[in-house]
């Protein structure tokens, strides 16, 4: 346990640097626009600030990057409260009670109870976070190829089974990022492959950042476009009400402490994100509460619960990311592609030797949420106006900044054409509900998988599969992770109907 | 045969060709080489042939239309407008470059869209300046020229 409060003490102090605080506030400020403005997102951001943390080093670009994601669940909660808008995804269940809330004249309290539900979620997370970590070194130090290898199996099936309605193209979409991991020269063989006829640029592999802007970011932005309006009609006014919605918090501990345990569970496991985790706590406060009379109409512990579960999760999706190389959510799949370009293994190096960056991922959602909490407190009146900026401003010149930032991956042409390939299959996917997360986990994780599957197949032939204890274990959870869709659609569906017509 | 309308149908149908052609390049490796492309083609194959055939025996859910600010659809000129920019852009980039194209593109979307054209055009310069200036002087990063741009030199 020294060495882990050594760690976790080295850490925070990492964070204290000129450099990485700077690029932290960077990040802050730009993840706040991000979580603002509605039809953007925290991975459009980050997909957008990649290009700039590459040739940092990992401290600084973990700062900058992690900064800026942790926030944007905090300020999407400002159009959802006052505007009636979510400014993210992971803000819908806070609207629910926010934006009736607001209308009473209580914006001010909501929010103020939404900033200390997102402080108090993540503390309560990162010591879930310190508590699981003695037990995670102990097993890591039992894995070896074969064991990471059905490890990011399990990783993939269960983003591929979670993260959309459809198990088959959650799966095909991880697949099909496994496959494209593998364009560029085999690391096994050196020979390239997948190259179109030996053009050079892909003997490299295909690069994370114009991948990751198409995919993600585009799609965001053609919808922006669409919308073509501004989002904005009325603005709601917040004044007061910090410390009402700090002893709201106060008041329902309790409920804060169980939602952001749901939410670290749901940062842990593949595919499931902050909507899941936003639902599962909003509907346990609902489902837990003796009276249920005021949910939806203007409820605090809606926001609260919703609020703790979705910044949960943040910290505990670190947890998998660098322990066994499975990122919790798509975030944290770019975040490993980040581990890579900067010289990173997940595993037992970041649990011993690199401990301390893994406590500074902790630590920097911690310490961006408390500043963008109190930045939040001061300027939300004026942040506001933002998302009164028309999209015929916005977009362009955000479309022009992801253009260049693609660009900066290896200042080849080549990522233009990547840009442009993956941002209209990422669109394509979008309109047709095809899960693009299992896509970019599958694509960062099939770099892991593959040396891994060669390593195991090298030293124990495929026997590997079935004479290896933990392994068998690891498979014996891929295929309840198989069956349990499975078993929804044709065995739960039918008794939950049931219940529900009784 | 509902499937064969569904936009979701056919990036399935998409993907099985691309799981193929990977099976069938990849067949001529050595064993260290094909291993996992085979493995993810394979299994994209599998998940793509179980959703096609599937799609056509229960049909596919709708495809997801997007919305304008008041809920309505998307009005058919505007879409195919909105496409036509963003092909504007990719097309631009590689043969003006980075530099004449990404400030050209801001000035002539917003111009055209019906902002001013002192707002279109200041922001156009503070895209070129942030290009020029932070990322060419400072960063030091070289932008690419573009084709038209090298050619004249």
């Amino acid at each position: 346990m020294i060495d882990i409060g050594a760690a976790a003490l080295d850490g925070f102090l990492l964070l204290f640097s000129a450099k990485a605080l700077l690029y932290l506030m960077l990040g802050i400020f730009a993840g706040m626009f991000f979580g603002l403005v509605p039809g953007l997102s925290g991975l459009t951001g980050l997909g957008l600030l990649l290009p700039f943390a590459i040739g940092q080093p990992p401290d600084v670009a973990f700062a900058f990057l992690l900064g800026m994601f942790a926030v944007t669940t905090q300020t999407d909660t400002i159009p959802a409260v006052l505007i009636g808008v979510p400014g993210t995804a992971a803000a819908n269940a806070t609207y629910l009670d926010g934006f009736p809330m607001a209308k009473r004249g209580e914006a001010g309290r909501a929010l103020s109870a939404s900033y200390f539900a997102n402080i108090l979620g993540t503390l309560v997370s990162t010591v879930i976070f310190i508590l699981f970590l003695p037990v995670l070194r102990a097993l890591i130090d039992e894995f070896g190829a074969p064991e990471y290898f059905v490890m990011a199996l399990l990783g993939l099936v269960m983003a591929g089974s979670l993260a959309g309605r459809s198990l088959l193209r959650g799966l095909a979409m991880a697949a099909f990022g496994l496959l494209v991991s593998t364009v560029g020269f085999a690391q096994n063989t050196g020979f390239p492959r997948f190259d179109i006829g030996g053009w050079t640029y892909l003997w490299d592999g295909l690069p994370l950042v114009p991948l990751v802007l198409g995919m993600f970011a585009v799609p965001e932005v053609i919808d922006l476009l669409l919308r073509r309006g501004t989002i904005a009609r009325a603005s709601m006014r917040a004044e007061g009400g910090v410390a009402a919605g700090f002893l709201d918090n106060m008041r329902h501990w309790w409920l804060l402490f169980r939602c952001s345990v749901i939410g670290t569970v749901c940062g842990m496991i593949p595919g499931l994100g902050g909507l899941v985790a936003e639902w599962l706590g909003y509907g346990h406060a609902v489902n837990s509460a003796k009276d249920k009379s005021m949910f939806g109409k203007g409820d605090v512990r809606g926001v609260i619960a919703a609020e703790s579960a979705t910044s949960a999760q943040k910290p505990g999706s670190v947890l998998p990311t660098v322990a066994f190389g499975i990122p919790g959510n798509a975030a944290m799949a770019v975040m490993l592609g980040v581990f890579f370009i900067v010289g990173l293994r997940p595993g037992p190096e970041m649990m011993h030797e690199k401990l301390d960056l893994t406590f500074l991922m902790v630590w920097i959602v911690v310490v961006a949420n408390l500043i963008a909490a109190g930045l939040c407190l001061g300027l939300q009146r004026w942040m506001i106006l933002i998302c009164f900026i028309r999209p015929t401003v916005l977009a362009p010149l955000i479309l022009a900044f992801m253009v260049v930032g693609a660009s900066l991956a290896t200042t080849h042409v080549g990522d233009v054409v990547v840009f442009a390939a993956f941002g209209a299959f990422g669109y394509l996917c979008r309109r047709a509900d095809w899960p693009r997360v299992p896509f970019i986990i599958g694509m960062v994780l099939g770099q892991l998988a593959e040396i891994y599957l060669f390593i195991s197949v090298e030293r124990y032939g495929f026997a590997f599969t079935y004479t290896r204890p933990i392994v068998i274990l690891i498979e014996l959870l891929i295929f309840a992770a198989l069956a349990m869709p499975l078993y929804r659609r044709f065995l739960g569906s039918p008794a939950r109907f049931a219940r529900e017509a009784e | 045969m509902a499937a064969l309308r569904s936009l979701s149908w056919w990036i399935g149908v998409g993907l099985g060709c691309v799981a193929l052609y990977a099976i069938v390049v990849a067949s001529e490796w050595s064993l260290g080489g094909r291993l996992f492309p085979w493995f993810s083609g394979f299994l994209l194959l599998a998940a793509v042939a179980g959703h096609t055939v599937l799609g056509l025996a229960r049909g596919v859910e709708t495809d997801i239309e997007p919305e304008a600010t008041d809920g309505g659809p998307v009005p058919r000129a505007w879409r195919l407008k909105v496409y036509g920019w963003l092909i504007l852009l990719v097309v631009l980039v590689p043969l003006l470059g980075h530099l004449v194209a990404v400030p050209l593109f801001v000035f002539a979307f917003m111009a055209a869209n019906g902002e001013r054209l002192w707002l279109s055009a200041a922001l156009a310069a503070a895209t070129l300046a942030f290009l020029h200036f932070v990322l060419e002087g400072i960063v030091h990063v070289d932008l690419p020229r573009g084709l038209v741009t090298a050619w004249l030199g």
